[in-house]
């Protein structure tokens, strides 16, 4: 009766599930020992000069949008010149961590602009829903693109304060507003991929907790595109490695 | 005598009220439209944000007074249902109308058309062309394409279009153009052969005359303006309309099945960096022909005519430094 009772019960089900859920997760992994790890970490950073952020004159909806937009596409830190918004990920790590699934990402249209510009998440099977808010009270409209592919493109009107999306792909994926054409935000899908970071303002990244050997290190940014280097990971080290940029063609 | 007065009076009268019938006929239309802007489901949903609806409104999309010349009612509800079905990759997003939203809209759009009488238009102007300039004025061509300064950025801008195309292929086109082009976005608007005549007369004037007045401009404004080179080549891209297929900031193309290698025309803001400049020079003067995916598909509609006959040297060189000028920041840099 007792023995009976024990199966019976929900919470004992749901902690074995998660119990069960841990142990294969991790059998999956089982020669990855955090202990015996190396990182990487460095700073994305202009050679010499570097460009000023572009400004945008603002031809409709000013009440709301303002006059003059800042194009974000290069934020760049006055004194060391490190570039923000630069994803870096390591390719092709066996016996790692295991990549956390996000259910759900936000992103918000505020004053015209989206926050934030760029996002990077962890797709898991389920997909990953993206929750869109209008802060601004007038029309927006969400286009996104994978490449040049238009995934969906709806329409916010004025009233309508949030909705819902669903990616199923990775990639990075583009949203644009086509009434505010400088409206631009990037949102980047990765799947089975946890090492990665995102410069800081300072340009700075950090990447902890690789498996010694050597991999390919890549760095993605929205106007200058891949760039991949290698990297030799030691056990308990610290390897510094940085991306220089350059003005094209010199 | 009275009789006689009389009945010129009469007639007078009658031909007055015929002519006040026939006007307000062809204002119904723009009458139409002014209360689809005043409408509820406009004021929610600011289509007019991006569609010119009677005399004001946004510039992104087509102007919509005389949709329903173009567009049946099944056409307009598909397309309210889900635009990026019908024309993959548009600007236009899908508002998730319900079903009683699409058919009120329907509802003022069909009201939107305007009574065309395209045989009364070819007797009362003199010659081809001036009928043909009505007719493409009637049939308000305008809403989607682009003469000089005028017209909007949706279908393929005309400015130049007489140097573009030939005769025959615009009377083919003009005919059927989904039997030409597949999926077109271009509507059939079921032309008599009359009509055709005059429209592709008026279609192939598009060339030498305007650009002659706009070259005498561009040397007086750059006169005035001491202009740099890169002032005067911005003049030059200007007179060329390079934004008829390069966008109309240069930086996005339009969609071209043949054009290779991703059914893109190319943008030609970092032109100057993606070419050597003798190279880039070649192909404004010598034109560019896109190397067709299917060798027996049609001929590609786009590709880059050679302007050698439109620019002499130093205006080659005043384009390329526009063209340098115009690269942007962010296509400047690159990783070490």
């Amino acid at each position: 009766m007792q023995h009976i009772n024990f199966f019976q019960s929900r919470k004992t089900i749901l902690f074995l599930l998660v119990i069960s859920t841990f142990i294969l997760g991790f059998s999956r992994n089982s020669n990855y020992l955090p202990e015996k790890t190396g990182s990487v970490s460095g700073v994305i950073k202009f050679e010499e000069s570097y460009p000023k952020s572009k400004r945008i004159r603002v031809s409709k909806d000013n009440e709301v949008c303002g006059n003059i937009k800042k194009s974000p596409t290069f934020i760049v830190n006055r004194q060391n010149k490190g570039l923000k918004n630069v994803l870096v990920t390591i390719e092709g790590v066996k016996d790692g961590k295991v990549s956390s699934p996000q259910a759900k990402i936000t992103i918000e249209q505020i004053g015209c602009e989206y926050s934030p510009h760029m996002q990077v998440a962890e797709l898991g099977d389920d997909g990953i829903s993206l929750t869109v808010l209008n802060k601004d009270g007038i029309l927006h409209n969400i286009h996104s693109y994978l490449g040049k592919k238009t995934l969906f493109n709806i329409a916010q009107p004025k009233f309508k304060k949030r909705l819902t999306k669903t990616f199923t792909e990775p990639g990075v994926i583009k949203l644009k507003c086509d009434v505010h054409d400088w409206m631009v935000s990037y949102v980047i899908l990765l799947k089975d991929q946890p090492y990665y970071s995102v410069t800081d303002e300072k340009g700075n990244f950090s990447i902890d907790g690789i498996p010694p050997g050597t991999y390919t290190i890549k760095a993605w940014h929205e106007a200058l595109g891949n760039m991949e280097k290698q990297v030799t990971i030691t056990e308990g080290d610290d390897s510094a490695l940085d991306f220089v940029i350059k003005p094209k063609g010199r | 005598m009275r009789t006689l007065i009389f009945l010129m009076l009469f007639s007078a009268a009658i031909t007055a009220e015929a002519g006040a019938a026939d006007k307000k006929k062809d204002t119904a239309y723009l009458k139409a439209a002014e209360r689809f802007l005043k409408s509820d489901i406009v004021k929610q949903k600011n289509c007019n944000i991006c569609h010119t609806i009677g005399k004001s409104g946004g510039t992104v999309g087509p102007i919509l007074n005389q949709v329903s010349n173009r567009r049946s009612v099944e056409w307009l509800r598909k397309w309210l249902k889900d635009p990026n079905e019908v024309k993959p990759g548009t600007k236009m997003p899908n508002f998730q109308f319900s079903d009683i939203e699409i058919e009120t809209i329907v509802g003022y759009l069909k009201e939107m058309k305007r009574e065309i009488d395209g045989t009364e238009i070819l007797a009362r102007n003199s010659n081809l062309l001036e009928a043909g300039k009505d007719l493409f004025q009637s049939y308000d061509c305008l809403a989607c394409h682009r003469i000089g300064k005028t017209g909007r950025f949706n279908g393929p801008n005309l400015t130049w279009l007489g140097i573009r195309k030939t005769r025959d292929w615009e009377t083919v086109w003009l005919r059927d153009p989904d039997a030409y082009k597949p999926n077109t976005f271009m509507p059939n608007y079921h032309l008599e052969e009359s009509e055709i005549e005059a429209l592709v007369t008026y279609l192939e004037s598009l060339t030498g005359g305007e650009n002659e007045t706009s070259r005498e401009w561009e040397s007086i404004t750059a006169f005035f303006l001491d202009a740099r080179p890169r002032e005067r080549g911005r003049l030059v891209s200007e007179r060329l309309a390079c934004w008829s297929c390069h966008g109309p900031n240069l930086d996005e193309g339009e969609r071209n099945p043949n054009a290779q290698p991703d059914g893109f025309v190319p943008p030609i803001n970092t032109s100057y960096i993606d070419f050597e400049e003798e190279d880039l020079a070649a192909i404004i003067m010598q034109g560019s022909i896109p190397l067709k995916i299917d060798a027996d598909g049609q001929t590609p509609p786009f590709s880059c005519p050679p302007w050698n006959d439109a620019l002499d040297e130093s205006e080659l060189d005043d384009l390329l430094a526009f063209l340098n000028s115009i690269v942007p920041e962010s296509a400047k840099w690159e990783f070490e």
